[in-house]
């Protein structure tokens, strides 16, 4: 792995292996084509954590350059075997929506006031992009880092373990911010989701 | 109209469930050719790039920038503490011998 923190979480003392190892390698080299193989592998799921992190598109794009460029850049000292190519990714793609943050204003101030409305029109029920749109404000008004735990659990996949390697926490840190992020969101949205299905009934 | 008896106690489960599926709602378009472009584009390596890694290799921006400050400021101090060998005084000296050479030129008659 680059050099980065030390990790939080329990350590793995075996190697890591590593579909991407090799492809790194070959990158590292300045092999162009690996570089092609390993972006058309990884770039859906950045792309889908950064933008559901920052609640932008266009924010999510550009962060996602920065991050494969920064993959390209340093792929020459990617020692392999301490960790996941893919969670390194993560990492990289955190802390570039953090930095994006303390560079913008919080990012509630973009969405349209039809979001906010706290109670929703019955029609909205059957609207799934408007039913997105309000996963979409509930998870951004999560603090950070309940956000990145559950967007990395829920829609990523990771395990507690590599979640924890990716926030810097322990995975004990993890369980607790998943739990809140949880609770905080069955707070919001099934309270909104039972007020539509009772005016509906 | 709900189907559920005057006794109903929905399982614990049921909330997670329910959420879930609403979270389920918020999908994200794959990325698009022209960003998988933009990204390949970035990886030709460029002179740019071969700066941006020399700086990294050297220790970047927080190493380098301290370290051209201090040069500066040793480039400043160093003609103060010993006049002797300041460029200043050299720079001066040459610039009388050439004031005198001139002053001669202009005073000295030239006879044929």
């Amino acid at each position: 792995m680059f050099n980065r923190r030390p990790n939080h979480s329990a350590a793995p003392s075996t190697p890591v292996s590593d579909p991407d190892a090799e492809l790194l390698e070959r990158i590292a080299d300045g092999d162009a084509q690996a570089f092609e193989v390993l972006v058309s592998r990884h770039v859906d799921r950045i792309l889908a954590f950064v933008q559901r992190m920052l609640g932008s598109r266009e924010d999510a794009e550009d962060v996602t350059q920065d991050v494969f460029l920064k993959a390209w850049q340093w792929a020459a000292r990617w020692r392999s075997g301490e960790a996941r190519f893919s969670t390194w990714l993560h990492t990289v793609a955190l802390n570039a929506c953090r930095q994006r943050w303390r560079r913008a204003s919080p990012e509630t101030s973009e969405l349209s006031e039809e979001l906010i409305s706290p109670l929703p029109q019955p029609d909205d029920l059957l609207d799934a992009d408007l039913q997105a749109q309000r996963v979409r404000l509930a998870l951004s008004e999560l603090p950070e880092r309940q956000r990145a735990a559950m967007v990395l659990s829920h829609y990523q996949g990771m395990s507690n373990i590599e979640s924890a390697d990716i926030l810097g926490v322990s995975v004990e840190a993890v369980e607790s911010l998943l739990g809140r992020a949880r609770r905080s969101l069955r707070k919001r949205l099934l309270a909104e989701y039972e007020t539509l299905s009772n005016s509906v009934r | 109209m709900s189907m559920n008896p005057p006794s109903y106690r929905p399982d614990p489960d049921d909330a997670d469930k329910a959420l879930d599926q609403l979270l389920a709602s918020y999908r994200v378009e794959p990325a698009s050719v022209a960003l998988r472009a933009q990204i390949l584009r970035q990886a030709q390596p460029t002179w740019r790039h071969n700066v941006k890694a020399m700086l990294q290799a050297l220790g970047g921006w927080r190493v380098l920038a301290p370290a051209m400050a201090f040069s500066l400021c040793l480039g400043l101090v160093l003609p103060l503490v010993s006049p002797t060998t300041s460029g200043n005084s050299s720079v001066a000296s040459d610039s009388v011998t050439l004031w005198d050479l001139a002053q001669l030129s202009e005073n000295t008659e030239v006879t044929l």
